[in-house]
């Protein structure tokens, strides 16, 4: 039924069935990259010109509204948990016995110093919901066919970039390489992922860097170490009292 | 035999001399006291951003125009005893600034945080006077000073323990629970989205997670304010490619630009004032010329040559402004040392003001020579414009006819 749907669709306006592919394969895409009911455990290094940082961390997940992340290392800031429910975030930190709810206004600020913000773990969907989307090429990146997809901000959309490209691999939905431009058409960030490995059930890009792209030598390393993809967890879990019990 | 003549004609239209004096020394008292009055205000107004930012600042390299706390630098003993030992250095400031989400109970602001040593902070800014509420903070306790507005967003008291959470140094989290000890007013952050709030400096390093001396700013205070380039021109020799030295007109750019337009405008007056004062001038001088055309045209029959006479006018003419600029300084002299020495004070409701400028309730006059030689020489500039006309028509003066008046 919803293929009968989508068909007729596509037959009334190929413009329109375009867009609908695009969003559908960024969709997907996303899906796949950010996992859905998911529990994995990763590590974060945080590169700059003269130091590093590495963390590590275990998190859960529901959906696009419910997600929770427990650090696990380096030992000041172990025990910390970050807790999104559905556009608000919360921060638990152990040092001092307290959870603080993370204003609109820092939404884009930094999350734990590296080259991601807060809003990327907070607006999952951001890429889907909050753009439009359309194809603008195709290219082979390390073996893979991918589609060049344009994203523009909706008007009123609360993201800061100007537009995204992407490059997700047509097969896979790997969302291979991504570029975040400023209002002024410039590059900020570029992101890419690699090394795809069977995780659990799928196999998964387990790589992603997010470089700077103005400041060399800046960049951050996330590397999904395992994963579940069967996990079984309800809405309650992702609760302020959960944040203090997580191990 | 020149200067006689010149001073007795001056002095044959005692009335209309008198009037043209008086012009001008109104025009110089007047000029000055402007000068000294916003001279003054200028200085009051430096000195109050200096004890801020000192004459000098001193961060890490590239600090200045992306403020992160990766870019603070050490501020060991050595480095410090190695700034105050420059010459002419009285004292150095250390503060470590940055920000924090201030939380306490289900409220949260973001907020400026401002590390700084308690005791050194209020010999130069008076922080403690803005305390309306609590009792200042004392080094090396762990307590943070709030500004009133962030307090009552907050429903803080003194006593309660607020959160700080933020980024640290070199991606650590920056997270504390500290005991408010005071709230603070500051006019200046009115209508700011932020807040802003004072911790001991030792407090600061402790909540982002810093290696022990570390700072993000070193102001440094001058015993004069005039030898801040050659003293940031050795402190940058000293201490090497990784720190940036900038003088308080680099960092407080706003505050120069402030004086400037303030500045302009009252040069724009002044150009007034002596534009109507300069064509006072012109009017007896060339009343003066006229009247006693047929006197020169006597003068030149009977064998002073035209060059002479023009010379005697022109003389005539410095002689009188140069009496009216003395007389002018002289009574400006008292008055300006007068009200340097015992400023006109403030009243009402401005007094809150400035006191929250850190700028004291005066209207100070400064003594600046400067000043007095600038005056001095527009005015005489002027009067060698006004003194050549008469030079002209002396020049044309055709005896026949400016003897029998045709």
């Amino acid at each position: 039924m919803p293929c009968l749907l989508a068909c007729l669709l596509a037959v009334g306006s190929g413009l329109r069935a375009q867009e609908v592919d695009a969003r559908g394969i960024v969709r997907r895409a996303n899906e796949l990259a950010r996992g859905l009911n998911s529990q994995t455990t990763a590590s974060m290094t945080i590169e700059r010109p003269d130091w590093s940082r590495e963390m590590t961390m275990k998190s859960w997940s529901l959906g696009t509204d419910y997600y929770m992340i427990l650090i696990t290392a380096p030992a000041r800031d172990k025990g910390q948990v970050f807790l999104k429910r559905e556009n608000d975030m919360w921060n638990w930190v152990p040092r001092v016995q307290r959870s603080v709810k993370i204003p609109p206004s820092m939404m884009n600020q930094s999350w734990m110093g590296s080259d991601l913000t807060n809003n990327d773990l907070v607006r999952i969907d951001s890429l889907v919901i909050d753009y439009t989307q359309e194809i603008i090429g195709a290219e082979t990146i390390e073996g893979y066919e991918t589609y060049q997809i344009e994203l523009i901000p909706l008007p009123e959309a609360p993201v800061v970039w100007g537009k995204v490209v992407l490059w997700i691999a047509k097969e896979d939905y790997f969302m291979l390489r991504a570029e975040y431009y400023d209002e002024d058409g410039e590059l900020i960030n570029r992101q890419s992922a690699s090394d795809v490995k069977m995780m659990d059930d799928r196999e998964i890009p387990t790589r992603m860097v997010m470089e700077d792209a103005k400041k060399p030598g800046h960049r951050t390393v996330m590397v999904t170490e395992t994963a579940n993809f069967s996990y079984e967890v309800e809405a309650s879990f992702f609760s302020q009292q959960q944040m203090r019990n997580v191990r | 035999m020149l200067w006689t003549l010149a001073w007795r004609n001056v002095w044959r239209n005692r009335r209309r001399s008198v009037l043209t004096l008086a012009t001008i020394l109104l025009a110089v008292v007047l000029g000055l006291l402007m000068r000294s009055m916003q001279y003054g205000q200028y200085g009051a107004m430096i000195d109050s951003t200096v004890a801020r930012t000192g004459h000098i600042q001193v961060h890490g390299e590239g600090y200045w125009d992306n403020k992160s706390i990766d870019r603070s630098i050490s501020a060991a003993a050595a480095t410090l005893s190695e700034i105050r030992g420059a010459a002419g250095v009285t004292d150095v400031v250390p503060r470590f600034e940055s920000f924090a989400l201030i939380s306490f109970g289900d409220r949260t602001k973001p907020s400026g945080v401002i590390g700084t040593d308690p005791e050194v902070e209020d010999r130069y800014t008076a922080l403690a006077n803005r305390v309306v509420e609590g009792r200042y903070l004392e080094s090396g306790e762990r307590g943070v000073m709030l500004l009133r507005s962030l307090a009552d967003y907050l429903g803080a008291g003194v006593g309660d323990e607020v959160v700080l959470l933020g980024g640290g140094y070199r991606g650590q989290t920056a997270a504390d629970l500290l005991t408010v000890t005071a709230i603070f007013e500051y006019t200046m952050m009115d209508g700011m989205e932020t807040g802003l709030a004072y911790v001991p400096l030792d407090a600061a390093r402790e909540l982002y997670a810093t290696p022990p001396d570390q700072v993000t700013s070193l102001a440094v205070m001058l015993d004069d304010g005039d030898s801040i380039d050659p003293t940031a021109t050795v402190l940058a020799g000293l201490l090497g490619d990784e720190y940036e030295v900038m003088t308080w007109r680099e960092t407080s750019k706003e505050v120069v630009q402030q004086i400037q337009a303030d500045s302009v405008g009252g040069i724009f007056m002044l150009a007034i004032l002596y534009t109507v004062a300069g064509f006072g001038l012109l009017g007896t001088v060339l009343m003066s010329t006229m009247e006693r055309r047929r006197e020169f045209g006597v003068m030149n029959a009977v064998g002073l040559r035209k060059s002479r006479l023009a010379a005697v006018l022109f003389v005539e003419t410095v002689l009188l402004v140069s009496v009216g600029v003395l007389l002018g300084l002289l009574l400006s002299v008292p008055i300006i040392m007068w009200f340097h020495a015992n400023p006109i004070p403030i009243s009402g409701e401005l007094v809150e003001v400035f006191e929250q400028f850190n700028i004291p309730p005066y209207m100070p006059f400064a003594i600046d020579p400067g000043i007095f030689a600038a005056q001095g020489l527009v005015v005489l500039v002027m009067a060698l414009i006004v003194a050549s006309f008469p030079i002209v028509s002396i020049r044309r003066l055709h005896i026949m006819r400016a003897i029998t008046g045709r």
